[in-house]
């Protein structure tokens, strides 16, 4: 999942009708996140003298989201390039436990199901560096550089189940999520190719595709890491303003 | 006042006959299908109208829904006839079957000379106590074995010198003893390889500090008490019975880890054999409305053995038996590496028999059930009903252990080395009869009850296993192991709702394959194999 809107100022210094102060863009963007991130989680505990099993695959579905940026010319085709995004996505997951009978070793119950409810939520901070340049209306950039996210993740917390005697099978009443958050520092890369309108050129519009990526670690209840890969693919167009 | 009853005129299908034995004339009753079925059905009818038959005891069926068993009590003008008892099985209006025995010929006189409480001094005389619910005294007509009957009264006491339970039948007018016998269901169980050492599960209680054997995780009360080798505690308790035992008495371990195999396995064993009651026949412990089950270990210490006599030692050291009441006793054995020199065998904890508890529970089954009486025929069949499910049970449990112990038709081989005690698969190789031509009329062990048995139990592993019978050179096609469970249904069926206290060989024989009918269809293999099985062991 990576939903980040973008914004950025291309390059200044060759653009033949960019006037010299436009040393600094600003860029809305609405973006796709096509790909989605599967992780899955494995929860041990124990119950009734023995060890509970708990296993997870979450998949986050792709997301719609806006970004916001900003780029700053530094010197000739090179600029500074900050960008902040911020998606929300649901997750789907199927869980499956293996539960110790109270009464017997060794003859577990079985049970699996769907999780329905679970959240992921993304935010990062990007600073680049931008390479840039402009022929006519148009004008593109190049950046990469250092990103800084924040996951919080909804992980399976355990599963609550009723049972009767003789216990041989239980009826799950609810797996409950447990949020869990991680601020891993990671990379992002990609181009963006804008359109100015006009003579004045203060507006633009653009299309931009990006890859940012870092690895969360996030603790489960059982003290377990769940690795989790934060960014993504994304593809996103808005408008540029120039000043 | 004086009445005789005619005779019963008997024609079943099955196996139903008016005999005569001792004197005494029974009809055994078999009856599931045409005339006689309709014949009985209305005669049982105009019993009960008439204040002859009385019903004791309903159930409903916990295999086929909608059926339903009621025990019948034969009455002679309002007094119970010993034994006297049919079991009919209905659908709704309709009649199925009606197994039992009714005595015939009856001519006693109701008004007995002597009051209840003569009869209670009668036992306090003879030392013993009157035990558990069913103590009496009840007066009863008797039918003698020598032929006639006569009015008596039924006491259950138990005796500490030597230790017993037995059951007198006192004349109700001149306080002589007609008929008496020990009602102890104890077997000669124990012993195995040392420490089993197996890890397992065992649902407790916290009481204050400590941990105790209380489970509540299953229906019923299931407790076991340890009386840590305290005799004197013992003794109270076999003189005060089942009341006496108290929450100080159960076992208890301070950490919940618990090390101690006789406490671990006499409380965990009767949870697996309620279980398997529960989850194979659907029944709801032993008197199907979850009595409490409870276990008395560690009862004298095993090194002590050397203080008592033989009597002593092999009813109080090796051996288990139940109380009734749902009350069982597990002997501790001899010390490890003794050998007893009274049979040459090792003894562990009795306890650790999973198929020792199970058959020893399974004698409070037929207590709320057939109530077999406990010589002769129904006492062996009582011994063998035991074996059967106790072996049954172990079947149930082990298999669906992983990496457990083997199961197998050896009564007691894990707690007595070497061997166990009984074979159903070989009975011969303990000298105990496969063949109803071999039956051992014994005068001990209330008429040879553990060792007849075994012709039964042989029948019932050919019906599962198949096989050739040794005497009878019968080969039986059995069902197969892995549909071990259609015999083990067909033979609960057939002991919980077609028997009757005094029923016969003869009589299982047709109440099983009735059973196998009911569950499996009439041509089943089931049937076909449950027939086979007691032809090859000679019982038709």
């Amino acid at each position: 999942m990576k939903p980040h809107a973008m914004l950025a100022l291309g390059p200044v210094l060759a653009a033949p009708f960019v006037h010299a102060e436009d040393r600094v863009r600003v860029i809305l963007n609405g973006a796709l996140s096509p790909t989605t991130q599967s992780f899955s989680q494995t929860l041990t505990y124990t119950e009734y003298l023995e060890t509970a099993t708990l296993n997870a695959q979450l998949e986050t579905k792709s997301t719609f989201s806006p970004d916001v940026g900003a780029q700053v010319q530094v010197f000739r085709k090179l600029g500074v390039f900050v960008a902040f995004t911020s998606s929300k996505r649901d997750e789907k997951g199927h869980f499956s436990a293996s539960l110790p009978h109270p009464l017997y070793l060794d003859r577990p119950r079985s049970i699996e199901g769907d999780l329905s409810g679970y959240r992921y939520k993304e935010r990062a901070f990007h600073l680049d560096l931008a390479f840039g340049g402009a022929s006519g209306h148009f004008d593109y950039a190049l950046f990469a550089g250092v990103s800084v996210f924040t996951v919080e993740a909804n992980l399976v917390d355990t599963v609550r189940y009723d049972q009767a005697y003789p216990y041989d099978t239980v009826t799950v009443r609810e797996v409950p999520p447990r949020v869990v958050k991680d601020s891993p520092t990671g990379f992002n890369a990609g181009g963006r190719l804008d359109y100015r309108f006009g003579h004045s050129g203060h507006f633009g519009l653009g299309v931009q595709l990006w890859f940012s990526t870092a690895t969360a670690k996030l603790k489960a209840s059982d003290a377990g890491t769940v690795n989790v890969d934060a960014g993504g693919l994304q593809a996103g167009a808005g408008a540029r303003v120039y000043f | 006042m004086k009445r005789r009853r005619a005779a019963f005129v008997l024609a079943t299908l099955c196996s139903s006959s008016s005999g005569e034995a001792g004197g005494v004339r029974a009809a055994r009753v078999g009856a599931t299908a045409g005339e006689t079925l309709g014949d009985w059905t209305a005669r049982v009818e105009r019993l009960l109208a008439a204040g002859e038959l009385a019903p004791r005891l309903v159930r409903e069926d916990t295999m086929i829904a909608g059926r339903r068993h009621e025990r019948l009590q034969q009455l002679h003008h309002g007094v119970p006839v010993f034994g006297g008892e049919l079991v009919r099985q209905t659908d709704g209006a309709a009649t199925l079957t009606v197994f039992g025995t009714l005595y015939e010929g009856i001519d006693v006189d109701v008004t007995p000379s002597l009051g209840p409480r003569d009869a209670e001094r009668i036992v306090e005389r003879r030392g013993g106590f009157l035990f558990g619910s069913e103590a009496g005294p009840e007066l009863v007509v008797l039918p003698r074995d020598e032929g006639g009957y006569a009015l008596a009264y039924r006491v259950r006491f138990s005796l500490l010198q030597p230790l017993d339970v037995r059951v007198l039948f006192i004349d109700a007018h001149s306080g002589r003893a007609l008929l008496e016998f020990s009602d102890l269901k104890r077997q000669t169980v124990g012993n195995a390889t040392g420490v089993l050492g197996d890890r397992k599960k065992i649902s407790t209680r916290q009481s204050g500090a400590v941990y105790v054997a209380d489970d509540k995780l299953r229906p019923p009360v299931i407790s076991t008490y340890d009386f840590h080798g305290d005799v004197r505690r013992l003794v109270d308790f076999l003189d005060a019975g089942p009341s006496n035992l108290g929450p100080a008495d159960l076992a208890s371990d301070p950490d919940n880890d618990w090390s101690d195999g006789a406490d671990v396995d006499a409380h965990v064993y009767a949870g697996y054999v309620y279980d398997y009651y529960f989850k194979r026949h659907g029944r709801r412990g032993l008197d199907n409305a979850n009595i409490p089950m409870r276990s008395v270990v560690h009862p004298i210490r095993r090194e002590l053995w050397t203080l008592y006599g033989p009597e002593t030692v092999t009813l109080f050291f090796t051996n288990a038996f139940y109380m009734g009441e749902g009350i069982m006793y597990y002997g501790d054995g001899l010390p490890t590496g003794v050998v007893s020199p009274f049979d040459g065998k090792r003894w562990n904890y009795l306890a650790g028999g999973l198929d020792v508890v199970a058959h020893e529970l399974t004698h409070g089954v037929t207590d709320y059930t057939s109530r077999l009486n406990y010589r002769d025929e129904s006492g062996a069949l009582n011994e063998a009903f035991s074996d059967i499910m106790g072996t049954s049970v172990e079947f149930y449990v082990r298999l669906a252990e992983k990496g457990g112990r083997p199961s197998n038709y050896t009564l007691g081989d894990d707690v007595i080395t070497p061997g166990g005690i009984r074979s159903m698969q070989n009975p011969a190789a303990y000298h105990d009869p496969d063949h109803f031509s071999m039956y051992d009329r014994a005068n001990f062990d209330n008429g040879g009850v553990h060792t007849n048995s075994c012709i039964v139990s042989h029948a019932f592993y050919l019906a599962i296993e198949g096989g050739t019978n040794r005497v009878s050179a019968i080969t039986v096609q059995g069902v197969g192991a892995a549909n071990r469970e259609q015999m083990e249904r067909v033979f609960y069926r057939a002991f919980t709702s077609a028997l009757v206290p005094s029923s016969n060989f003869s009589q299982a024989r047709a109440a099983t394959i009735q059973a196998a009918r009911d569950l499996y269809n009439p041509g089943s293999p089931a049937e076909q194999a449950v027939t086979q099985a007691w032809t090859a062991v000679g019982v038709n």
